[in-house]
């Protein structure tokens, strides 16, 4: 082997990632090289002097006390204390990790739980919303608390493109399914890019579409026996949500375009006819 | 606390703490802006608890801390929002790597941590999570998010110009 080859292989070699028969013919060249030789010490010389003056380091207290706080609220099923963190907080409350929370004499109170309870199903249904605590008005919230938070400047896009050719691989390899990614730009919703994002206890696709000065956030993952089913249209914290099965993978869209804007997204990007894969 | 009363969180993720806070500190150059990264990051976790599937709690941990120094860091350099992160266009040095890193503007730093931190993100992760946490090129690939031919190359680049930047400290060392 020659220098030129050797070099490259000598981080590696001290990291003790080379194959045992590539690292003995680097020891070969490297006994009988004296640059190889001087390089491999300069190599060992910069990682002990990182290791010298980049020490591990321990968290401060108050930071451990803060965040055991937070955990063990969210143990407890209550909301975590101190503000700075406000809306990530509230998405930990909503979102249904198990949380041991006390009963209340149920049996005591059965027949006025169950009135009560249908009372507010058939409310809920009449305003086109299910019941808080369903599975499904959870995800509807966490996927708002997401749009939402995707607006609050720091992320947005992770790749930014109009292309649906950019767009849609930049996704391989981040995810265990590729997503469909139409040009719906003729029909007035240019794509503005795409993002990893975690809903649902995964990483999902999220692309952005453009509406005039609107953005739609379109979440993506592979469907399983418990998504919930297609819903009515529906409107939390003023931002119009719509969920749909289709092809196998669950699709939620948020925006605040008008209703009828939404409907029309919705519409075209179903009848694109671009179905979402697996690839595992 | 006795094992048998934490919750699968506590047991997997709550440990890691002092590995989330080294990471955020020499991954972000402000003391308190690593602070709140290791709080957003570990409420972050409590949220995503529910896809971890069982393993490594401190990689999984890891890289949401990453990820949220990240964000910070992208934040504060004022980076525009729509800017494309792409591992080719991502890369400050430009196309030629090796050249480029050795004959471009090579600054000797005053001390490693300094000399660390002025590396371009990608380069410092990969620098920090080997050479401090002691992690293995697929550990680092796993928390970075990349394949590890690019942490493989990402370290090797970054010991190039580290080389380079420290040349007189490292010469002190050999020589001693």
């Amino acid at each position: 082997m020659t220098c030129d080859e050797i070099r490259p292989l000598i981080g590696p070699y001290l990291d003790g990632e080379l194959e045992p028969s590539v690292a003995r013919s680097a020891e070969l060249h490297i006994a009988g090289c004296e640059a190889c030789a001087r390089y491999l010490a300069e190599m060992r010389a910069l990682s002990g002097a990182i290791h010298d003056e980049m020490p591990a380091l321990a968290a401060p207290e108050a930071l451990r006390a803060r965040i055991l706080d937070a955990v063990r609220a969210s143990a407890a099923g209550a909301p975590a204390a101190g503000g700075t963190e406000q809306p990530v907080a509230q998405r930990v409350r909503t979102l249904p990790f198990g949380r041991p929370r006390a009963r209340p004499q149920w049996l005591a109170a059965a027949t006025l739980y169950v009135v009560v309870g249908a009372a507010a199903w058939m409310l809920g249904v009449a305003h086109g919303r299910l019941p808080a605590g369903s599975a499904e008005s959870d995800m509807r919230d966490a996927v708002v608390a997401s749009h939402v938070r995707s607006l609050q400047a720091s992320h947005l896009i992770d790749v930014a493109s109009s292309d649906r050719h950019t767009v849609k691989p930049w996704f391989d390899g981040k995810l265990d399914f590729s997503p469909p990614v139409p040009d719906l730009g003729p029909q007035g919703f240019p794509l503005v890019g795409g993002r990893l994002d975690y809903l649902d206890g995964r990483p999902v696709a999220a692309l952005v579409y453009g509406r005039a000065k609107h953005l739609v956030n379109l979440f993506i993952w592979p469907a399983t026996a418990d998504t919930p089913r297609d819903a009515a249209p529906s409107t939390v914290r003023g931002y119009h949500v719509r969920h749909w099965v289709r092809d196998g993978m669950t699709f939620w869209v948020v925006s605040d375009v008008a209703e009828p804007d939404l409907a029309t997204f919705v519409s075209l990007f179903q009848e694109s006819g671009q179905p979402g894969e697996s690839v595992r | 606390m006795p094992l048998s009363t934490m919750t699968p969180f506590e047991q997997a993720v709550v440990p890691h703490m002092d590995a989330a806070y080294t990471l955020a500190r020499y991954l972000l150059r402000d003391e308190d802006d690593a602070r709140d990264a290791v709080q957003d990051a570990y409420l972050r976790a409590l949220a995503y608890f529910g896809g971890f599937r069982g393993g490594d709690g401190r990689a999984w941990l890891l890289a949401i801390v990453r990820n949220t120094c990240l964000t910070r860091h992208q934040r504060s350099r004022a980076a525009p929002i729509l800017a494309p992160f792409d591992e080719e266009l991502h890369t400050p040095e430009g196309e030629d790597g090796g050249a480029a890193l050795a004959a471009a503007d090579v600054v000797p730093a005053e001390s490693v941590r300094e000399a660390v931190g002025q590396l371009p993100w990608e380069f410092r992760e990969a620098v920090v999570l080997r050479e401090v946490h002691g992690y293995s090129y697929k550990e680092i690939a796993e928390v970075a998010g990349v394949p590890v031919g690019t942490v493989m190359s990402r370290l090797a680049r970054a010991r190039q110009r580290l080389r380079d930047t420290l040349a007189p400290a490292i010469r002190r060392r050999t020589s001693a």
